[in-house]
């Protein structure tokens, strides 16, 4: 993975005592709150309903054990011991103090982590694949253009105070787990004709209050042109963002009025002016960062399939977990396993000090001491030997985090919602908690099969409702939380948004919906077809009938 | 309607009231509540000063209803400030034990299987 060198330990060492300068000239009183806020912003610090709230950069979701050991000390030292993973691979501190919020950055920043533009109107955290250098459908490591993209945004002049935040994705296997079509800019590797491999870009991607899917302005971009061509999107968008109107700022909205061929058409005339400039990346900047996430010391080893289905015959528990939570690798004699925090009943994305600690710790025993964050609030080891399977399993299920259902309808998507968000209308957890409470039978959930429910506690979308199978609003009725929900959603790489199903529901309402929505999947599904698929062949009426029934449905 | 000022502390953030001779109080019950708007009115100019001395940010005034002299507000999103997360903030164990995926011999899984049969009965 990336290391700092000696430029960026010394930037973000100066950073974090230039946060503290600000810190105690606010608490002095030298600075009022509309001087302050947009300083502690760019260092991550928001104030939410109980407390301050400091969100971290997990880049494109990969971290050592070693900065996990750190996340556990913020979290044991400066809040209440624990921590949320959030949709954007990030991590979030709900309880913080202004009065220790230098401390903890300081901390931070002594392991190569910086909370720098995790908020604000600039270039956020770059997310990618979480299985990325490791999947087996991929074609190359999207994290060496996250980070070549990390570098080139990293407190740029020019894209610092943009109209409005500015979200990129990258995957580099077909099968999209990055969700890029919901994002400001996304990037989807693929081989041109001759057989390069290159960038399908979209650009006006997004969720919120005005959700799109991104649309492709190029359908094949030379890696070296990477950084003039985003460039030159990034341009177009801080000329023409509507910085009048904060709901109308963001990219897809210009995308969407002016027509991808008309923003195309502006962003090309801008990319022949630059592109053989000096953004043009060589190859030799590309090999500099490849070496940084060089695989690791992969043992020579094959692949024990057979012996791994015996054991599986024998032991329900262990074919459960084996079946839900681990995926291929690319390299002989190594699988891909997701640690799950979604065990029913728990809090989606949280995870505690000890936790972490522990994670850490099974990170260097059993995946070369590295951990990667998935933007659905899952943590994955990515490296480890078939043979530690079992192993590995047993010491996650005693730390309750084996829970065997990725990609299952207890996997719930979940923002904090108004149990911490200053901007939330309802609450979220209690949603996410009821449901995948009665939901925790793995056998009809791994025969319900492949389903997503996201839920977000207003419309800004942070969980992702849009694109769920099932999205769950929050909404606020005359003060009372009401629940919308929406039916057809995906992120994947045929990305769809969801259609409203029918009126907002009440809380105590919305398991036995769910319940409803899965038995008209059942019962109209053909064999192996999964929701999604069934809910684009029958469409939404059956679904509508068997939750508000038969005259609503009309 | 009852009102009083809700505002979150500077120094770190924590929700507090405004309380009788200018203070700040974590507990709702503590705080000073009013029942007519020039009242209210001049809570809010005493928050001012507050905020002007950095004691704390962006006070409200807030509708709250009082019974058995216990305060509440009256919106979900005051009463959750008030009172905190609905859910649990310091991951005790609520878990549903789920049946069926503990390995052989741990003794959770036996806990498991007793907490789904009762279920059943």
């Amino acid at each position: 993975m990336y290391r700092y060198d000696e430029f960026d330990a010394k930037f973000v060492a100066e950073r974090a005592a230039q946060f503290r300068r600000q810190v105690k000239r606010r608490l002095a009183g030298e600075l009022t709150e509309d001087q302050f806020r947009p300083l502690r912003l760019m260092n991550g610090l928001y104030l939410q309903l109980h407390a301050y709230m400091l969100r971290v950069n997990v880049p494109y979701g990969t971290l050592s054990s070693k900065q996990m050991r750190t996340f556990a000390h913020v979290a044991r030292t400066y809040d209440k011991g624990f921590g949320h993973f959030t949709t954007r691979q990030n991590i979030q501190y709900n309880w913080i103090k202004l009065e220790e919020a230098p401390d903890a950055v300081k901390d931070l920043a002594s392991s190569e982590i910086t909370s720098i533009q995790s908020s604000g109107n600039c270039v956020r955290n770059i997310t990618s694949d979480q299985y990325a250098g490791c999947a087996k459908d991929e074609l190359a490591d999207p994290r060496i253009y996250c980070e070549l993209l990390r570098q080139y945004s990293f407190l740029h002049p020019e894209f610092s105070y943009l109209p409005r935040k500015f979200k990129i994705a990258v995957t580099g296997s077909p099968n999209d787990r990055a969700a890029v079509a919901v994002h400001d800019i996304g990037l989807r590797m693929h081989k041109n004709e001759q057989g390069e491999i290159g960038f399908e870009v979209l650009v006006g991607g997004g969720l919120g209050r005005t959700p799109y899917i991104g649309q492709t302005i190029r359908k094949w971009l030379h890696p070296s042109h990477l950084l003039t061509y985003v460039e030159a999107i990034l341009r177009v968008y801080n000329m023409l963002g509507r910085r009048d109107n904060i709901h109308k700022a963001r990219i897809k909205i210009i995308v969407n009025q002016m027509g991808i061929d008309k923003y195309r058409e502006l962003v090309d005339k801008e990319f022949e002016l630059t592109k053989n400039g000096q953004l043009k990346v060589p190859d030799e900047e590309i090999a500099r960062i490849k070496a940084y996430f060089a695989p690791p010391k992969y043992e020579t080893l094959k692949d024990i399939g057979p012996e791994l289905d015996a054991r599986r015959k024998t032991d329900r528990a262990f074919d459960r977990w084996m079946r839900g939570n681990v995926v291929e690798h690319k390299v002989p004699g190594y699988a891909i396993v997701t640690v799950s925090l979604k065990a029913p009943g728990r809090v989606p994305g949280d995870i505690t000090a000890d936790k972490m600690d522990a994670v850490a710790d099974l990170a260097d025993r059993y995946s070369f001491g590295e951990i990667r964050v998935s933007h659905r609030q899952n943590l994955v080891l990515t490296d480890v030997k078939q043979g530690d399977l079992e192993q590995l399993w047993r010491e996650l299920f005693a730390l309750e985090l084996a829970t065997p259902n990725l990609g299952l309808l207890s996997d719930i998507i979940c923002c904090p919602g108004l149990d911490y968000c200053a901007l939330a209308n309802a609450r979220a957890i209690p949603i996410a908690q009821d449901i995948s409470r009665a939901f925790s039978d793995i056998d009809e959930l791994q025969r319900i099969g492949n389903f997503t429910i996201n839920i977000s506690g207003c419309m800004n979308a942070c969980g992702h409702h849009h694109v769920g199978h099932i999205g769950i609003l929050g909404v606020d009725k005359r003060g009372e939380e009401f629940f919308q929900l929406t039916l057809g959603g995906s992120s994947d790489q045929n990305a769809s948004l969801g259609d409203r199903l029918g009126p907002g529901l009440p809380q105590a309402e919305v398991p036995g919906a769910i319940r409803k929505i899965v038995d008209t999947y059942l019962e109209h599904s053909e064999p192996g077809e999964r929701f999604i698929d069934t809910y684009r062949r029958v469409g939404i009426e059956p679904f509508k009938a068997s939750v508000y029934g038969a005259e609503t449905a009309h | 309607m009852p009102q009083m000022i809700i505002a979150n502390r500077l120094v770190d953030g924590r929700v507090v009231f405004l309380a009788p001779e200018e203070r700040w109080d974590t507990a709702i019950d503590h705080g000073s509540v009013v029942d007519d708007d020039a009242e209210a009115q001049q809570l809010l100019e005493v928050a001012k000063q507050a905020v002007a001395r950095c004691l704390v940010i962006d006070p409200i005034l807030i509708q709250v209803k009082v019974e058995n002299g216990k305060v509440r507000p009256t919106e979900i999103r005051e009463v959750i400030r008030a009172f905190g997360p609905t859910v649990r903030t310091d991951m005790e164990d609520v878990a549903v034990p789920i049946v069926g995926i503990a390995p052989e011999g741990d003794r959770r899984a036996e806990g498991a299987a007793r907490v789904n049969r009762n279920a059943k009965e």
